[in-house]
């Protein structure tokens, strides 16, 4: 798919297997910074440049979490976040928001996000949630039950 | 890098305030053209002037809303810009912005931390000159510039009044606006870490062999 690209290079030897953020921004460097911080701690990151490539992608490889701005061309990502929620691939996959409008906690959370972040980000308080939101025993658990859903549907 | 957040609201313009004088002025018109219609025009002139002003008035509606995109466009691209500057400052990983030629533009604190030296003294000096590693250095930026893509090399990087460290750099071009700039990250190599060339063969490439 154009404009999306995983990359990954740490802890090669490690036999577990890595969680997949979806990182979805436009704006290039910050792309770039974020996937750079993800991938050294241990994330395998896919990138989106606009909405709609991110709900494609989101429903194409389900990732472990996906990270959303605000505002994105094409589909912005309050509408990403309603139309993942609606979809089966997407029902269980947590969403983190991160706008730099005021008042968008309230608006992620109704849109189906886990959780909002108000730019500028900490990368510090960014990682901790990427974590959390991610650990293996939630996303085991919430990866099998959207799969199963998307193979049944 | 500077932490200050960037005021997101759109900033007031010279085409701001030409289009309210330019609305103020047609408001002024439609009010003498009014004042017209107590019977000194015929009617007609009067329909034809109303019509005239209506789609001026049209016209300025459509001016002020691209402007006021515009604006909104580039308060996101300040918003943006800022949101970057300070992830790049925060990020808890050595990391540099280079010119084509590897000199040093701007450090994060994790990079003035690292290699010892304050951010402000190695703006203008050259990442080269941090490296054991000089011929590997000079490969990877120019694979990294002339091929634009991101390049993965372990490097010993020896900061300022320390011992030399095995470092995994990992040099990502910038978008093509910004031509030639390159970021830099220096990440200490950890025991399960091995360089691209040492891969372990996988049980699938094993098999397959």
């Amino acid at each position: 798919m154009a404009g999306t690209r995983k990359t990954g290079y740490v802890d090669r030897l490690s036999t577990q297997a890595q969680p997949i953020v979806l990182v979805a921004d436009d704006h290039e460097d910050t792309r770039m910074m974020l996937r750079e911080l993800l991938t050294i701690n241990g994330f395998v990151v896919i990138e989106c440049e606009d909405g709609l490539k991110a709900l494609a992608e989101a429903r194409r490889t389900i990732p472990d979490l996906v990270l959303l701005d605000g505002r994105l061309p094409s589909l912005d990502g309050l509408d990403v976040a309603r139309a993942l929620r609606g979809c089966a691939e997407g029902v269980n996959v947590p969403i983190v928001f991160v706008s730099g409008d005021d008042n968008c906690t309230d608006k992620a959370i109704a849109a189906g996000c886990n959780t909002a972040l108000l730019k500028p980000v900490d990368p510090l308080d960014l990682l901790a949630i990427v974590r959390d939101l991610s650990r293996p025993a939630s996303r085991s658990a919430s990866k099998r039950e959207s799969r199963a859903v998307k193979d049944h549907v | 890098m500077s932490e200050d957040t960037a005021d997101t609201r759109p900033a007031p313009t010279a085409e701001g305030a030409s289009t309210r004088r330019w609305a103020q002025e047609l408001g002024e018109l439609q009010n003498r053209i009014r004042k017209l219609k107590t019977g000194v025009l015929p009617p007609a002139a009067v329909d034809l002037l109303e019509d005239a002003l209506s789609l001026s008035v049209t016209l300025l509606q459509e001016l002020a809303g691209a402007q006021l995109l515009q604006r909104r466009m580039q308060a996101d691209m300040r918003r943006s810009t800022a949101s970057w500057g300070y992830l790049f400052d925060r990020v808890p990983v050595p990391c540099v912005v280079t010119d084509s030629a590897g000199t040093i533009i701007s450090a994060n604190r994790a990079a003035s931390l690292f290699l010892n030296i304050s951010a402000k003294h190695l703006v203008g000096r050259l990442l080269l000159h941090f490296s054991d590693d000089r011929e590997k250095f000079g490969t990877a930026l120019l694979s990294a510039a002339t091929d634009r893509t991101r390049i993965e090399q372990v490097m010993t990087i020896r900061p300022k009044e320390r011992a030399p460290r095995e470092m995994l750099v990992v040099i990502v071009p910038e978008s093509p606006e910004q031509s030639g700039r390159h970021l830099w990250f220096l990440q200490p190599m950890t025991p399960t870490m091995r360089s691209p060339d040492v891969l372990p063969v996988t049980s699938e490439q094993a098999t397959a062999n």
